[in-house]
């Protein structure tokens, strides 16, 4: 009787060991027609990139967050942003691969050691967003088609800033930009995103904190009393607008008493350093000056004696 | 006397903060508003988290047990990153609340039903067991969903489970008032039970306690009160275990004076910490469980160790 449970046991473990066997050996010996370069995207930006110098041919493998151009969700997925499985990126057979960082820092050694290409790229900044198409453009020889891109991106935000050229610096809108609310996260001095509100013709009063993504006291946004709030969380559909103007000791704050509340910018737009950045500069400078600027006027005479 | 101090905390801490306000301007101003909310919560979640460290501490006859002991942390944090998936659209910024409640309240249903024998008793090292494995259990889960779940915001889950006393709405800060409030009145006017039971299970009943009715009673007073201010201002650790004890050394292990004791100085507690946690380098703001493991860990220390002879017994 007990004999019977232990045939069954080991039948079953059998069986798993094979199906798991067969798994390992189907996956690697894919299509190798899509073009000479095997390329793995391990970042959301970084496949919009590829998509944007035309190379979406030669992507063999994204992270599970790359979700645009929609077709990227199409592409064999290989791990989470910038955490990769080694052996799945592996059987990929990649010549390069592409990502913000990593996460586990030794991943980028084991996979150089095996002969392919890593290409770390850092954003912080839009000139490194340009940097890192550059060198998208030259590891992929497509330098020329990268400098055009550059080029015309670089065309479209300076069309931006002529819509509040006619501005003094002081009058322009001060933003806050929310990225979450529980801790309240916003955007500090060394985040792309402020660059990004400067080029939208606006000053992030975050800028004065030297971090990227500082948690904030709500009582610190009462005094610098934003112009404009802007609404930016990583996924939609916790936005929570109306429920701004309905915090305690908001509701004195500019931005909330003119309903200048702005939540309807794709939020990867404003979050992701790749092409689309330029977008969302558009998006925001065209929603920060749509109105006059004429509400801004009474906020210096009532708090600005205490900024200082 | 611990009113007087009690009072004379929550004056300072309204004074301090990331923005100066002038005195003329404190009534009209939302920065007063705003942060007299919060202080009103560190006074309720700290109140809360320490008795419900009592009842614990008291029911389970361990001087580990705490507020989280039996699962709520998990739970709630569970429900709250189901409430951070599925969105704000259904009830708006009270859906992370509810769900977390719900989690926590939800947990302990189960661990105590896990525990429960046939005779419809519930050992309360069972109890005990039962609420470490299934905490385990849903941490894991948790876990699992944050890994998996390509919702970026869940990362912030990790930053609910440190807790933050911040409030924006009245509403949630008066329904979670009430519910600690009842709770702690409760405990009070039951504390002459807790005494009994901390003499063991036996002896209680010898002296004509209905003990698998009072044990009930207090798992849900406790349960009730962590689950609200686990809802309102996430995890806050170390409270619930030092406060307690730290009381305990002071004024005696009678649970008469114990648990009005502890409710004050855990309001105190928590508020000096939190003032601390959203000055120091305002205005940005350290997590408030990181400061109440800080300060209060070494002050247990401390009073654990000006006392000779050992304490627990």
């Amino acid at each position: 009787m007990k004999y019977r449970w232990y045939v069954i046991g080991a039948a079953i473990a059998a069986l798993l060991a094979a199906i798991l066997l067969l798994c390992g050996r189907w996956a690697p010996d894919n299509d190798a027609s899509r073009g000479d370069l095997r390329i793995v995207s391990l970042s959301p930006n970084m496949t919009e990139m590829l998509f944007a110098l035309n190379l979406q041919g030669s992507i063999v493998g994204v992270s599970n967050r790359c979700d645009y151009p929609p077709e990227a969700k199409n592409i064999e997925s290989v791990g989470g942003f910038g955490a990769p499985s080694i052996e799945k990126l592996l059987s990929l057979k990649p010549d390069l691969i592409i990502t913000a960082d990593f996460e586990r820092a030794d991943d980028a050694k084991i996979l150089r050691k095996s002969g392919i290409e890593v290409l770390e790229l850092k954003i912080n900044n839009f000139q490194e967003m340009f940097g890192a198409m550059r060198e998208i453009g030259r590891a992929t020889k497509k330098l020329r088609q990268a400098e055009e891109i550059i080029t015309a991106m670089q065309k479209e935000l300076e069309a931006v800033t002529r819509q509040y050229s006619g501005i003094v610096h002081e009058q322009l809108p001060r933003v806050f930009v929310e990225l979450w609310y529980d801790p309240i996260t916003t955007t500090g001095a060394t985040s792309f995103i402020d660059e990004l509100i400067t080029r939208a013709g606006g000053i992030n009063v975050a800028g004065e904190i030297n971090q990227t993504y500082p948690h904030i006291n709500p009582e610190k946004v009462i005094e610098w009393n934003p112009d404009v709030i802007v609404l930016c969380y990583m996924a939609q559909e916790s936005h929570q607008a109306s429920q701004i103007s309905s915090r305690i000791g908001w509701a004195e704050i500019s931005a909330v008493k003119n309903g200048r509340i702005i939540d309807d910018i794709p939020g990867d737009c404003i979050l992701r350093p790749g092409p689309r950045l330029v977008e969302g500069v558009k998006a925001l400078a065209q929603r920060l000056h749509e109105t006059t600027t004429e509400d801004t006027g009474g906020r210096h005479e009532a708090r600005g004696t205490r900024h200082e | 006397m611990l009113l007087t101090v009690l009072l004379g905390a929550c004056m300072l801490s309204l004074f301090v903060g990331a923005v100066f306000v002038p005195v003329g301007e404190m009534f009209q101003s939302g920065v007063i508003q705003l942060r007299l909310a919060r202080i009103l919560l560190a006074v309720v979640a700290g109140a809360g988290l320490s008795v419900a460290g009592v009842v614990f501490q008291a029911l389970l006859r361990n001087p580990l047990a705490e507020p989280y002991v039996l699962g709520v942390s998990s739970g709630a944090g569970l429900g709250a990153a189901i409430a951070i998936i599925i969105g704000a659209g259904i009830m708006g910024i009270w859906t992370l609340p509810t769900m977390a409640f719900a989690g926590a309240v939800i947990t302990i249903f189960v661990v105590y039903s896990l525990a429960r024998s046939a005779g419809g008793a519930v050992p309360v090292h069972t109890l005990l067991l039962s609420g470490v494995i299934v905490s385990a259990v849903l941490g894991s889960i948790l876990m699992f969903i944050v890994s998996i779940c390509p919702s970026e915001n869940l990362h912030n889950v990790v930053w609910w489970l440190l807790g933050n006393l911040q409030i924006f709405d009245w509403q949630l800060l008066r329904v979670v008032s009430a519910v600690v409030a009842a709770c702690v009145v409760v405990t009070v006017l039951f504390a002459r039970d807790l005494n009994v039971m901390t003499l063991g299970e036996e002896p209680a009943a010898h002296l004509g306690l209905n003990v698998e009715l009072t044990k009930k009673m207090f798992f849900l007073v406790a349960s009730l009160m962590t689950g609200a201010t686990v809802a309102a201002c996430g995890l806050i650790g170390f409270v619930g275990l030092i406060v307690p004890h730290s009381v305990r050394l002071i004024v005696g292990p009678d649970h008469r004076r114990l648990v009005p004791a502890s409710a004050m100085a855990g309001a105190i507690f928590l508020v000096l910490a939190d003032g601390f946690a959203r000055t120091v380098i305002a205005p940005m703001e350290i997590p408030i469980g990181v400061i109440t493991a800080f300060l209060g860990g070494p002050f247990f220390l401390f009073l654990l160790r000006r006392r000779k002879r050992s304490y627990w017994s």
